[in-house]
């Protein structure tokens, strides 16, 4: 439906590059050249450097590059200087340009390109294009010099104790991340393209004989499957591979931490990387990862069971606390102790709006603070919360426009929310308070069954990749407990999740474990 | 018909509410009525009625594997007999789960929400169900599934905290209410327990073909086994006077003494009620809206659902007046007809394709 609307004006790209096309090299370098610069005309970035080559300096070449992409001191000492200064020995009887290739680049990649148009796609990566007189073909040689960030802690799932590298925007970097974990042959990474107009590449990362089956190909063509100029954030991507696109909740979920993406390709996942993007995004992804963090496996079993019970209670606490304390307080007053609402009761005394009100406002003004603290540089991010939280609160407090037991409740469910440890996880329950607060303010308790159920109905429905979400609780395996709701000691977990890893079950053979 | 294939466990799972949901609420007033101390017999009887209707159920499952209720009864019946009595069996079903619905719906009015409109109530009720239904068995069955154990878990944690409130001889005598009376008793429950013939419906849908006896006899039997632990409770907690109580479980949970945080654990009551019967009424739904389907040859059951629910919801206004009235009507009325048409239906099926040699 929506497809068909969207669908209109499909090719808008490229235009500019197909304005003068040419399948293949001339042998004329002058015309080749010409091409080239014609298509990266007005691209001040582009340089390029004749020189000639071969016995006696006879054969015109032309050398292009994009500054600032290329390392300056491996051109010089790889290419030039070979190119320049040696020349091919006269006996062999080579081809020019095979004598080139087989002698006078001393670089790791170099490749052999007969198409302008991939020539100057090798280019705009990063590579260094060498066209020789005579020649149909040309080279190009990878040489990618740019500045980027350096693998830094992850920013966004920290852990106390544990590795701490996160992925960068490099794709080749990430890629060794993982592989520096997996040293195995079976370790596959398929390189897709995405973007008519970026031309982003995306790897698929799997590893052969564990991966769940089918898995890769469903990737792959869900990947393939989509049509857009170009995106620089995975996020767009993630919802056009999503099983339902309309749901809170993501069907995969990003990680930016090799440890745990090295793990979900253990459990027969399939990880889905895309340059200039430092998160690696998993699929399938189900509902037992809203409690996993990559800490839990470094810490001991029941201090991590511990944790992860924490996280269920402030999961809950994040949905149903608002709701509930507004229907208990505004139809059901007989639940609670009497001393408690005594207490409650005397501090909502004199209070202007209903307590559904007062909560309601009191919540979106906290995702307000919150969204002004993310938004903001970070100092002042600091000085916006701590006046919005602490000297607004207070002051509404003192000027009984609100009660301090709502202030409590907004604040501890603030907190709760942040337990979960992926940010997905984390928006999507945030975002389902609020119709919970809703039901409970129109139906008290029954609203709040009738919002929980229908969130139960459609998460049931809900599936990543083909796997229910609600896996492991139902379909309901009990072996895929031991890493759910508590973390069983490493010695159990001897069978992968059985959605993901049914294709190799065993992680473990049942040998001894420990000192014993 | 879609494909989607739902295990025993979560057949169970379903099951085990659709009957327990209002089962909870509605039979022990009608026991209490006739046979106040010996009320856990009613419920064996009742265990063991549902039980023979299950192997009935199973036989008849395990016959026609893999196949419609609504097609292959056709064609063992007759085209026109079978179509007569599953629009029969569809009538009866719409009925009940009018009256279902209401009842519910009364009793969070009563308890909750008095001064909610008793419309208004039966309609957030009605609402996750149509969601369930629309998306089709395997939400049904996932969602009955994570609802089954925590359920089940709070209600024995209910009955343990009144244990020190429990007084064995209001048990005694035992059979002294005679046999007559436990024999009447147990009529309303024995109706009841013929929600288990809803297993010909659901079982096409099992992922293992054949065998299906086993899930509706241990559905009747953790049911039974539930019956006989609420029953024994309400006499030796209440004794004679659970007579006189319209709602004895939400009595029995009232009657826990208040600890320092919990003043009152009806909320709990409140919530296993309100989820065992998103159960129920999804499941009556579903198999109203299926059978349906069936009977016009549709392909899916899904446009039916919402015109369906949005009808549900109209009519019980039609349907019911009064709790009393009600009760009165299913002491009496109810299981006249449902027996026959509960347990006969199937136990017809299968004997007519027994003699006609149909597989």
């Amino acid at each position: 439906m929506f497809g068909t609307i969207f669908r209109k004006n499909k090719s808008v790209s490229n235009k500019a590059a197909q304005a003068v096309q040419m399948q293949r090299f001339s042998k004329d370098l002058n015309k080749n050249i010409k091409y080239i610069q014609q298509v990266l005309s007005k691209c001040c970035d582009l340089e390029s450097r004749p020189i000639r080559i071969g016995r006696n300096r006879q054969i015109n070449a032309r050398i292009f590059f994009i500054d600032g992409m290329v390392d300056a001191a491996f051109m010089a000492t790889n290419i030039l200087e070979p190119l320049m200064l040696l020349e091919p020995g006269d006996d062999c009887g080579l081809e020019i340009h095979e004598e080139i290739f087989n002698s006078l680049l001393p670089a790791g990649t170099v490749t052999i390109e007969q198409s302008p148009n991939m020539l100057v796609t090798r280019l705009l990566s990063g590579g260094i294009a060498i066209v020789v007189e005579g020649q149909e073909k040309a080279f190009a040689v990878e040489a990618i010099g740019w500045q980027e960030r350096a693998v830094e802690e992850s920013q966004t799932e920290t852990v106390v104790k544990g590795a701490r590298a996160g992925f960068v925007e490099n794709i080749r970097v990430n890629r060794s991340l993982i592989r520096r974990m997996i040293k195995y042959p079976g370790l596959k990474f398929e390189r897709l393209t995405v973007g008519r107009i970026t031309n982003t590449e995306v790897n698929i990362a799997y590893i052969e004989g564990i991966v769940m089956e089918g898995l890769v190909e469903k990737v792959k063509e869900r990947i393939e499957r989509i049509d857009i100029d170009g995106t620089a954030n995975f996020g767009m991507l993630q919802e056009m591979i999503d099983d339902s696109t309309f749901s809170v909740f993501s069907q995969s979920y990003s990680t930016e931490r090799p440890d745990r993406a090295c793990s979900c390709l253990l459990e027969g996942r399939v990880l889905i990387i895309m340059d200039n993007f430092p998160f690696v995004t998993v699929v399938p992804s189900v509902i037992t990862q809203f409690f996993q963090s990559a800490e839990d496996y470094s810490t001991k079993y029941l201090i991590a069971s511990f944790v992860r019970l924490l996280r269920f209670i402030g999961l809950n606490i994040t949905v149903l606390l608002p709701g509930l304390y507004v229907a208990i307080f505004s139809y059901h007053h007989e639940m609670i102790p009497t001393e408690l609402l005594k207490s409650i009761s005397q501090a909502r005394e004199q209070l202007p709006f209903p307590i559904f009100l007062e909560m309601l406002v009191l919540e979106i003004s906290f995702e307000i603070l919150r969204e002004a603290g993310v938004r903001l540089p970070r100092p002042v991010g600091q000085a916006v919360s701590i006046v919005g939280a602490l000297v607004i609160g207070q002051a509404a407090v003192a000027a009984r426009l609100v009660s301090p037991p709502s202030i409590i409740i907004v604040a501890l469910t603030a907190i709760a929310s942040f337990t979960i440890p992926i940010p997905e996880g984390s928006d999507a329950h945030r975002l389902l308070r609020f119709p919970v607060l809703l039901a409970a303010g129109a139906f008290g308790l029954p609203g709040i069954i009738t919002a929980w159920l229908m969130l139960l109905v459609h998460l049931s429905g809900l599936r990543s990749f083909g796997v229910p979400y609600l896996s492991p609780v139902s379909p309901f395996s009990l072996s895929d407990w031991k890493d759910f709701l508590i973390r069983v000691p490493s010695s159990f977990m001897k069978t992968r999740p059985i959605q993901t890893g049914k294709s190799n079950i065993r992680r473990q053979d049942n040998g001894k474990q420990g000192g014993k | 018909m879609q494909k989607y294939r739902i295990s025993g466990g979560q057949l169970i799972g379903m099951m085990f509410w659709t009957i327990m949901g209002t089962a909870i609420i509605s039979l022990p007033v009608l026991i209490g009525h006739h046979a106040p101390r010996d009320a856990w017999a009613a419920a064996v009887l009742f265990t063991i009625g549902g039980i023979g209707l299950s192997l009935i159920v199973g036989a008849l499952a395990n016959r026609f594997p893999r196949r419609d209720f609504v097609v292959y009864s056709q064609q063992v019946l007759g085209t026109w007999m079978g179509k007569l009595l599953i629009l029969a069996f569809l009538v009866w079903l719409f009925h009940t789960m009018g009256f279902v619905l209401w009842q519910i719906a009364n009793f969070i009015s009563l308890s909750l929400l008095p001064k909610t409109p008793i419309v208004a109530i039966m309609a957030i009720l009605l609402l996750p169900s149509v969601y369930v239904v629309f998306d089709g068995i395997e939400s049904l069955s996932r969602c009955s599934q994570v609802i089954f154990l925590p359920t089940i878990i709070i209600i024995y944690l209910l009955y343990l905290m009144l244990i020190p409130d429990v007084n064995l001889e209001n048990l005694l005598p035992i059979f002294g209410d005679g046999a007559a009376n436990i024999f009447r008793a147990s009529i309303t429950p024995l109706a009841w327990a013929g929600e288990i013939m809803f297993v010909v419906f659901l079982a096409p849908f099992l992922n293992k073909a054949g065998n299906t006896i086993k899930y509706p006899v241990i559905t009747m039997v953790l049911i039974g086994f539930g019956g006989v632990i609420n029953e024994l409770f309400y006499t030796a907690v209440f004794g004679l006077l659970r007579q006189h109580s319209s709602n004895p479980f939400y009595s029995l949970i009232r009657y826990i003494r208040p600890t320092a945080f919990v003043e009152r654990y009806d909320i709990l009551f409140v919530t296993i009620n309100l989820l065992g019967n998103f159960v129920k009424l999804s499941v009556f739904l579903y198999i109203f809206v299926l059978g349906l389907s069936q009977l016009m040859g549709m392909k899916s059951h899904r446009p039916l659902t919402l015109p369906s629910a949005a009808a549900l919801l109209l009519s019980t206004n039609y349907l019911v007046n009064s709790p009393n009235e009600l009760v009165a009507f299913l002491d009496t009325v109810f299981p006249l007809y449902t027996i026959p048409l509960l347990y006969g239906l199937p136990a017809l099926v299968l004997l007519v394709a027994a003699i006609r040699r149909i597989k």
